[in-house]
């Protein structure tokens, strides 16, 4: 084998695959027939190539479908579609409970939580005005806060009667 | 109801659909739109059009003709579960033979079908059968015959990766077009044909060394000694 064909084997190689179908184009075909001629490992290489294909030949072409292939296929379709209509049947009253359940409980947290956040603390209010204004006497309302239990609002209100009078 | 198609006139389930008649066969790219729409006849009718190219695809890749249809009947119904998913990117049939390759990579897996290996040689009388298929035409007509030879070859193939075996046989046994066989395995096409090639010669030169010193005389004898 000459080194030029050694060089240019590597590039048959696509093309040694259509040509052992007989299906490339007439130019190229020509081509590599003529290197064929020179090839050696070219000509043992097509050469495998069509003895595989004898081989594996064997194998024929896999027999069409049965006449009721199309229709055991629809009756198959049939009939899991029927079965994923008794599944949704059989579930919907118990999911739409417990989507009620779901939004139940979600309401009945929502609420919870405006509750809790909207009503203060009686503990923490008076702590955080006693923060805000320093205080000597422990029974003295301050004025600048606003009264925030039941007992300064009546100790703020007696204080402005006494204001008056 | 002339110009409305048969897959439709043909079922009166499809009652909605004789309100637009069209003219001619539907193509495949109408018949996914019905389909997707709900209408089973549509998909009915893609089932008998691809149906022989399925079961190819599947017989070539499982070589086992008593799960061939079997697997192929899973594969329109995965196809008929999931066709809402299909954009229309590719053709119907390269969609369809991914679902067919996938399905029968997961059939083998789940029955551990694992490819025979025998490193031993042939028997002598083995030999002689495959001897004669492969250079007499003609040779191996006979059923019980021709399964023999299936197992032979079968064992040759064991030494060719999984995906090669597959090419192998789609292209050589099957007749799909290498364009085919490289969208159905997502490869390139001259991928597939240099691999093609190799596995050719791959398998050409296990059978050689299979056949060992039996070989040798057919090959003088073919060649002339050369």
């Amino acid at each position: 084998m000459s080194e030029h064909n050694k060089i240019g084997c590597g590039k048959f190689e696509a093309l040694l695959q259509d040509y052992s179908n007989g299906e490339l184009p007439r130019p190229d075909a020509e081509k590599l027939t003529a290197h064929l001629e020179d090839c050696r490992e070219c000509r043992e290489a097509l050469e495998d190539a069509r003895l595989a294909g004898r081989l594996v030949s064997v194998f024929q072409k896999t027999d069409d479908p049965s006449a009721m292939f199309t229709r055991r296929v629809m009756a198959q379709i049939d009939a899991a579609e029927r079965w994923m209509r008794e599944q949704r049947s059989f579930w919907r009253p118990i999911e739409a409970l417990s989507w009620r359940l779901a939004f139940s409980a979600a309401l009945a947290l929502a609420l919870l939580f405006t509750y809790s956040f909207r009503t203060p603390s009686p503990v923490t209010a008076p702590a955080a005005s006693a923060v805000l204004v320093p205080q000597t006497d422990a029974f003295a309302v301050p004025i600048s806060a606003p009264p925030s239990t039941g007992d300064e609002v009546l100790m703020a209100i007696a204080e402005k009667h006494h204001e008056r009078y | 109801m002339d110009n409305v198609p048969k897959y439709v006139a043909a079922s009166a389930t499809a009652v909605a659909m004789t309100a637009r008649p069209r003219a001619g066969k539907p193509d495949d790219r109408e018949l996914v739109r019905d389909a997707q729409k709900g209408v089973t006849v549509a998909f009915e009718e893609l089932v008998r059009r691809h149906q022989q190219r399925v079961t190819a695809v599947v017989g070539g890749i499982l070589r086992r003709r008593e799960d061939v249809e079997d697997v192929a009947q899973q594969v329109f119904l995965k196809a008929y579960v999931s066709i809402q998913r299909f954009d229309m990117r590719s053709a119907f049939s390269t969609w369809l033979y991914k679902i067919a390759v996938n399905e029968c990579w997961d059939y083998l897996r789940k029955k551990k079908v694992r490819p025979l290996s025998y490193e031993a040689d042939l028997s002598e009388e083995q030999a002689r059968h495959v001897e004669q298929f492969v250079s007499a035409d003609g040779h191996g007509d006979n059923p019980s015959e021709r399964a023999e030879l299936r197992e032979i070859v079968e064992r040759l193939l064991a030494d060719l990766s999984e995906e090669d075996r597959v090419m192998l046989v789609l292209k050589e046994a099957q007749g799909f077009a290498v364009e085919e066989i490289g969208r159905m395995l997502n490869l390139n096409v001259n991928t597939v044909k240099v691999r093609l090639f190799r596995a050719r010669r791959k398998l050409a030169k296990t059978y050689r060394r299979r056949l060992g010193a039996h070989f040798d005389k057919h090959e003088n004898r073919k060649f002339g000694g050369t």
